[in-house]
């Protein structure tokens, strides 16, 4: 009988460094699949999530509505250098878009109708009309209004370098809980976001309008002059009432999973028969609006780990008929404002609409209705027939709100 | 008494055996990271193609024209087999910034009255006829997103009018 033996200390050893020699061959070629995958599924979520957000663009922006009076729909052209080095400075970085440090930050102001929504749910008093069952308000997001309808939606599609949301958001707030400044969002192009603001278009009829320098205590409001005219588009956020009773006309949705860096919004100009953007620092107030936009968006995840990509949607507006042919001379013409009386003549002028404007030779009305003085809070600028209280404002509830205009000025301000 | 029993050990064939048979489970491991690359690579393709479709069937929408009759109102044809248009993306162009937008081709891949509206009804049975309604004539317009160099192609349907 033969007594089978055991290794070798040789043949163990031939074993081992075969073995070894496999283990460290696999360990690399795992660690190469397994970053290739990481890098693979990073760059889909960014796709899958800027599509999202090119969705939800889409669906604003194509319920956009018009009238026989001009009002509203405006895109505002601004532009920043940011000083992140996540993005490659270039010697002329204003004249280079989404892939060196010149950060797209335009604006598009738009009147939506009242759909019923959240009014028809049922739950509010007795506006008891359900849907039906299993199905879904549209839109979704629209609240109560002091358990009133309202009748439309003044809405900004904005980004937070050209104007900030008050600190009531997380995403927004930097450790302070403050607004972050554009300083730290150009520090740091993950800080940059897009801001959907809407504001009610209903109840108004205002009450102690003498304290508020009018001839009587009770002003009816002119719908278009004072809420649809150029002009009178949302810019920084208004005051959110927190109060249970009062719940807010404002309604705000943020987007925090992805970081729009650029948000570049172009006009359709049928005759020409491409898109173009506003020149920078200008707004152009349409009427009627254009056939289409395009909204061009930059986006990085917030941690910033792979790159960025650049995607671009051609949205058609229903309510869009026409040519779009701006005049590209700015004027100085705009929507000008009675001091007093409650229908004053109708200044929606044919010069309003139409052609360049350049925003910092326009009043403030046209740039911000929340200015700040840095010092005391108080609000240095408050416009006639604006909702923006008068006086001091309490700038806790704000956070620190940005100086318009102020450092860091938009390129070509 | 119990005997004790001597045990051999492995020998050498029969380890390089088994070191054998774990490296055929090694390779298989390997062997499904490149499908799990491809599919997520095949996702992000999709989110592109939906991204496009959208745009394109905007495009449509915006100028009014008939989606039946399309060649000739955008995009010229870009010579590959298929009746394929690029999309167009050089200085100005409406895709100029879309990232990797040379690698995406587009058409209208089919057309075919509903007639939605129609006393007699769709042919395909889309939707019960409108008692007493005109003829509304939709249109069922499928865009076809292809990827250049791949078999991989997505088609997205949407019913227009046809204008004419």
């Amino acid at each position: 009988m033969k007594t089978p033996r055991g290794f070798t200390l040789i043949e163990m050893l031939t074993v081992l460094a075969i073995a070894l020699t496999m283990v460290a061959l696999t360990v690399p070629i795992f660690g190469m699949a397994t970053k290739t995958v990481g890098a693979v599924q990073r760059k889909l979520t960014i796709y899958a999530s800027a599509r999202n957000v090119l969705d939800t663009f889409e669906a604003e922006a194509r319920l956009a509505i018009s009238n026989e009076r001009g009002g509203h729909f405006s895109i505002k052209k601004l532009a920043f250098q940011d000083s992140d080095p996540f993005t490659p400075q270039e010697s002329f970085p204003d004249t280079k878009k989404y892939v060196c440090s010149r950060r797209e930050a335009d604006c598009l102001n738009l009147v939506q109708l009242q759909p019923g929504g959240y009014e028809w749910t049922g739950k509010v008093g007795s506006q008891t009309v359900p849907v039906l069952p299993g199905a879904q308000p549209f839109p979704l997001a629209y609240p109560n209004n002091w358990g009133r309808y309202a009748e439309g939606w003044r809405v900004e599609l904005t980004s937070s370098l050209s104007y900030q949301t008050p600190s009531v958001v997380d995403v927004d707030q930097d450790e302070g809980g403050s607004a972050k400044e554009v300083t730290d969002q150009l520090a740091d192009v993950s800080g940059i976001t897009t801001p959907v603001h809407s504001y009610a278009i209903c109840n108004y009829i205002k009450d102690n309008c003498i304290t508020e320098g009018y001839p009587s205590s009770t002003r009816l409001y002119d719908e278009v002059y004072d809420q649809l005219g150029p002009g009178k588009e949302i810019k920084n956020a208004r005051r959110a009432q927190t109060e249970a009773t009062v719940p807010s006309r404002q309604h705000y949705r943020g987007v925090s999973g992805i970081r729009v860096m650029d948000l570049d919004i172009a006009y359709w100009d049928d005759a020409q028969r491409k898109f173009l953007n506003v020149p920078d620092a200008r707004v152009v107030y349409f009427a009627p609006p254009p056939k289409a936009v395009r909204f061009t968006i930059t986006v990085c995840d917030r941690e910033k780990r792979y790159g960025s990509i650049t995607l671009q949607r051609v949205v058609y507006l229903p309510a869009g008929h026409g040519q779009a042919s701006v005049q590209t001379t700015d004027d100085n013409f705009y929507y000008n404002y009675s001091a007093s009386g409650s229908n004053p003549a109708n200044p929606c002028k044919a010069t309003s609409f139409n052609r360049t404007k350049r925003i910092k030779n326009l009043p403030p009305i046209y740039i911000g209705d929340w200015v700040w003085d840095a010092g005391d809070g108080n609000a240095t600028v408050a416009p006639p027939f604006s909702e923006a209280p008068v006086g001091p404002a309490d700038p806790g509830v704000f956070g620190t709100m940005r100086l318009w205009p102020s450092p860091p000025l938009p390129l070509n301000w | 008494m119990k005997t004790l029993r001597r045990t051999r050990g492995l020998t050498m064939m029969e380890v390089l055996f088994a070191i054998f048979v774990m490296l055929i489970g090694l390779v298989g491991v390997l062997a499904a990271l490149p499908t799990g690359i491809s599919s997520a690579q095949w996702v992000i393709f999709q989110d592109a193609s939906i991204n496009l479709s959208a745009s394109k069937f905007s495009e449509i929408r915006r100028d009014r024209i008939n989606p039946s009759a399309i060649d000739g109102s955008y995009e010229p044809l870009n010579g590959s087999s298929g009746g394929w248009h690029d999309f167009a993306h050089g200085p100005g162009d409406t895709y100029e910034n879309f990232d990797d937008i040379a690698q995406y081709e587009w058409k209208v891949d089919e057309t075919r009255s509903t007639g939605i509206g129609s006393a007699a009804g769709g042919p395909n049975g889309y939707m019960a006829p409108a008692k007493g309604a005109a003829q509304a004539g939709l249109m069922q317009v499928t865009l076809a997103i292809h990827r250049k160099g791949t078999s991989r192609s997505f088609r997205f349907t949407q019913f227009m009018l046809p204008y004419e």
